[in-house]
């Protein structure tokens, strides 16, 4: 233990040394309501701006840069854009480096959603272009946009802060997903708040490092050491003690997680699906399938086939093979005489009675036999089909 | 209702695992009375679907009350009437000596009792989400639950599974895998009058019940009654191992009756006195042929390992000189006797329908070649995603301190059997088109969940010698 009490002193004295602005937060705004604009703004290109009391609104007729004469001096893990748009927008967040002689820009894409004064995070630090250096900001607007942009917001969390955050990352479950049979993607870590919001969203979580790895690397560092100590400090039977109560803590704190996460699991199933009444019930992401193939199953119970059309193939074509055995979906349209829509809204019946799709009648009149929804339905038309659909319909 | 139906459509095949287990223990009981019950409930469930699958396709009962009932009392009788003559029913009261316990810090003590919190909690949250939820997994969709709904159906074992469209899946699909699971599913139903959903589901609790408590008293027979429940905890905490229990999937009633097949091996291998090998050779004859009624890969590579590892085990005793020429041929003959027996008529009928030998696909013709893509898949599956928690690191790293130990008889055989169940898995994986199967980590992680119960034994068992400091050898 003796070396342990050397080093504690040289950790604290270490961290004196470390500047005291890497414990402080620091964040840059850029408002644009008016009366608060803090920074002179200019457009490039096919864009128009007007200043409303909100913000300012942007439209273009081509693709338009919206850019600031100010320098972003800070050195942000991430952004936070506020915007309003009747419609879902695509835009780019750009910056260009001071220093850079060659005035290069760069940027990274941002899907901004529909509605009012909605706020997208944007994490930088996985941005390879992204550095440290003063830079000035803007934002490229794809042909025929139209945002009211409310605020752009830079954030640089101090040292506590992006360890809280590796920290909340590690404790961020994902969902009961379909691969979560076959395997998990366990605790993430990551050091920002923007990162974390998304984790499981894009596969394999590429924007945050592996936990697993990071405590298998420390513990073969640690196993390293324990042998080594083995061969001059302590006795073996010391070194294997320590080891083995070391994985044991480890062993222990990793299933707290994922037990966890597999309790999380069952919660969700819970308060989704299980204990809410089969109205109104989802099931992961299913949706409402299982309620609709229960709606289903008696009205086509004296049919050997029927066609099936839902918004996918798989899984819903196997699941209801299943579920209404005997009777087996397909889109034999030669000889059904019965359509079971799920969750289509290319598939409607007309005022004739008449199953159209993508607008073009596919039968002659019928009778729908049950409505789900909107876009679920069971039909049976007289006759079988009347024209033959190309294979692609049926996704 | 469905309680009720679960209770008595186990109890009687149980029943019948049980009474065969005394039968193959008569002379030397090697199982602890509640042990034994555990294994029953493993063994004699498939033990039954395999009787009333011969039946069906001999054409003498169908799929209905009558076609599960009369032959399961039939062959109960039967086995009831020989375990009275032989005074097999007497083997019932016989003890088996377990480790003693241990003294442990109050501190141990508290944390394996809070383990054991965290872990009921899992195991019943879980049960609970199993029999609540609707059939949403594909395995369980397309293999499991359809067949047995087929069956119930037809009344009748059904190989073609209709796809819509006047097609049905060709034979080598799903139909090759033995019907066990869906015979079972059929069998609830039958028993029930109508398919439910949450009885056909629940039915997966059996398995993982099984065997926890086989490995619970695998642990027993090395460490105090604690330290083997906190063993028990650290299986639980597998999280695939959890997930795919929790499932209506069909691996973990595979990895059962490969554990319980490995513990005969493994104690065929520790056993001193010929009565005890005996009855140990026996039980390994039931549990492989048993097991070669569960899924594809028992029959392509655990039962044929496990059968080399016997053949192993007995040559290396007569090397030693602790049996003679006469007794290997004679234990070797009758264990290998009941695997054919029992194993015999599945492989048969495989034979004469053309259905595949593989993991739902052929092994035979395969086209060989590189997959670049796989070693990199495993590497990730093993090093940055969490199923199998520590076990990858233990793992090797408790051989590596055990030494030769690790590789000497009896717990040799764990580690030669994880060694090639593990390498000829990868090999598949890399060289074989199966490679997609390791790619997307769905058969790479079925085949590690199979083993996963040999490996968490053998990581105890090996680590138990080493902080009680039983050897010195160490390969570092």
């Amino acid at each position: 233990m003796q070396p342990v009490k050397h080093l504690l002193p040289s950790i604290i004295f270490g961290l004196l040394l470390v500047p005291t602005s890497a414990f402080a937060m620091r964040s840059q705004t850029f408002d644009f309501a008016a009366g608060e604009v803090n920074a002179t703004w200019s457009g490039k290109g096919a864009i128009q701006m007007q200043q409303l009391p909100g913000g300012i609104l942007l439209s273009t007729t081509g693709t338009g840069l919206f850019i600031t004469e100010s320098a972003l001096t800070l050195s942000p893990q991430m952004g936070e854009i506020t915007v309003s748009s009747e419609t879902p927008a695509h835009l780019y967040l750009s910056w260009i480096y001071d220093k850079d002689p060659d005035q290069h820009q760069y940027n990274t894409a941002l899907d901004l959603p529909a509605g009012e004064a909605l706020t997208t995070y944007v994490s930088l630090s996985e941005v390879l272009s992204w550095s440290h250096s003063s830079k000035k900001i803007g934002l490229i607007l794809l042909p025929h946009t139209q945002i009211l942009l409310h605020q752009i917001r830079f954030d640089e969390l101090n040292v506590l802060e992006r360890t809280m955050e590796e920290w909340r990352s590690f404790w961020t479950f994902d969902w009961y997903e379909n691969y979560s049979i076959n395997f998990l993607w366990g605790p993430q870590l990551t050091n920002n708040p923007a990162t974390r919001r998304d984790l499981f969203f894009i596969q394999p979580p590429s924007t945050s490092t592996s936990a697993m790895y990071v405590i298998l690397w420390l513990l073969a560092i640690l196993t390293a050491v324990l042998w080594f100590a083995a061969q001059r400090m302590i006795t073996r039977k010391r070194a294997l003690v320590i080891g083995s109560s070391l994985l044991l803590g480890i062993w222990i704190f990793l299933d707290l997680r994922m037990g966890s996460e597999f309790l999380s699991w069952i919660l969700a199933d819970q308060s989704s699906y299980i204990g809410v009444d089969s109205e109104s019930r989802t099931f992961r992401e299913r949706n409402r399938f299982y309620d609709f193939a229960d709606f289903a199953a008696p009205l086509v119970r004296d049919r050997t086939s029927y066609i099936f059309f839902a918004e996918q193939q798989w899984p819903y074509l196997g699941n209801m093979r299943y579920l209404t055995y005997p009777s087996i979906p397909g889109i034999d349209l030669q000889h059904d005489d019965t359509w079971v829509i799920y969750r289509r809204s290319d598939v409607t019946v007309t005022k004739d009675n008449e199953l159209n799709i993508d607008g073009l009648p596919v039968t002659g009149p019928g009778k729908i036999l049950g409505r789900f929804d909107e876009r679920s339905f069971v039909f049976r038309s007289n006759e079988p089909a009347t024209m033959n659909i190309s294979a692609p319909t049926q996704q | 209702m469905n309680l009720l139906t679960f209770l008595l459509a186990l109890a009687l095949p149980t029943l019948l695992g049980w009474v065969l287990l005394l039968i193959l223990e008569k002379n030397h009981p090697v199982l602890g009375r509640t042990e034994r019950m555990f294994w029953a409930l493993i063994l004699g469930p498939t033990l039954f679907t395999l009787i009333v699958f011969l039946s069906q396709v001999l054409g003498l009962t169908k799929l209905n009350l009558f076609g599960f009932l009369i032959p399961l009392l039939l062959v109960l009788s039967l086995l009831l009437f020989v375990a009275q003559r032989t005074h097999a029913l007497q083997v019932r009261h016989a003890k088996i000596f377990y480790a003693q316990s241990a003294p442990l810090s109050r501190f141990l003590v508290c944390l394996i009792l809070l383990l054991s919190v965290w872990a009921g909690m899992k195991v019943l949250a879980g049960t609970y989400d199993l029999i609540s939820v609707p059939t949403s997994w594909d395995d369980s969709f397309n293999n499991w639950n359809m067949r047995g709904k087929m069956f119930f159906f037809h009344q009748k074992l059904v190989l073609e599974i209709p796809i819509g469209n006047g097609l049905v899946q060709p034979s080598d699909g799903v139909s090759s895998y033995p019907p066990s699971v869906p015979l079972l599913k059929t069998w609830l139903s039958v028993l029930r009058g109508s398919w439910q959903e949450p009885l056909i589901n629940g039915l997966h609790i059996i398995w993982l019940v099984g065997l926890i408590g086989s490995f619970y008293f695998a642990l027993r027979r090395r460490l105090s009654p604690l330290l083997s429940l906190g063993g028990v905890c650290l299986l639980i905490s597998l999280p695939l191992f959890l997930i795919q229990a929790m499932n209506p999937y069909a691996d973990i009633f595979l990895a059962a009756h490969l554990f319980l097949a490995m513990m005969c091996v493994y104690r065929s291998a520790q056993a001193q006195e010929l009565p005890e090998l005996s009855t140990w050779m026996k039980l390994s004859g039931f549990a492989i042929g048993i097991l070669l009624f569960t899924k594809n890969e028992a029959s392509v590579l655990y039962a044929p390992l496990l059968l080399f590892l016997l053949i192993f085990i007995m040559l290396s005793k007569k090397k030693n000189n602790s049996i003679d020429a006469e007794s290997v041929r004679k234990l070797l003959g009758t264990s290998f006797l009941i695997v054919a027996c029992i194993g015999a008529p599945w492989i048969l009928f495989k034979w004469f329908h053309g259905l595949s030998f593989g993991n739902a696909k052929s092994v035979s013709g395969m086209h060989i070649a590189f997959h670049p893509a796989v070693p990199g898949a495993i590497w990730y599956h093993l090093s940055h995603e969490p199923n199998w928690l520590l076990l990858p690191f233990v793992l090797p790293l408790t051989l590596l301190l055990s030494g030769k130990r690790a590789f000497r008889l009896p717990e040799g055989v764990l580690t030669v059997f994880l060694f090639a169940a593990i390498t000829a898995q990868f090999l598949i994986f890399t060289f074989t088109p199966l490679a997609t199967e390791a790619i997307m980590q769905t058969g790479l992680s079925r085949g590690l969940l199979h083993i996963a119960p040999i490996a968490m034994l053998l990581v105890m068992v090996l680590a138990e010698s080493l902080l009680n400091g039983k050897h010195r050898e160490c390969y570092c």
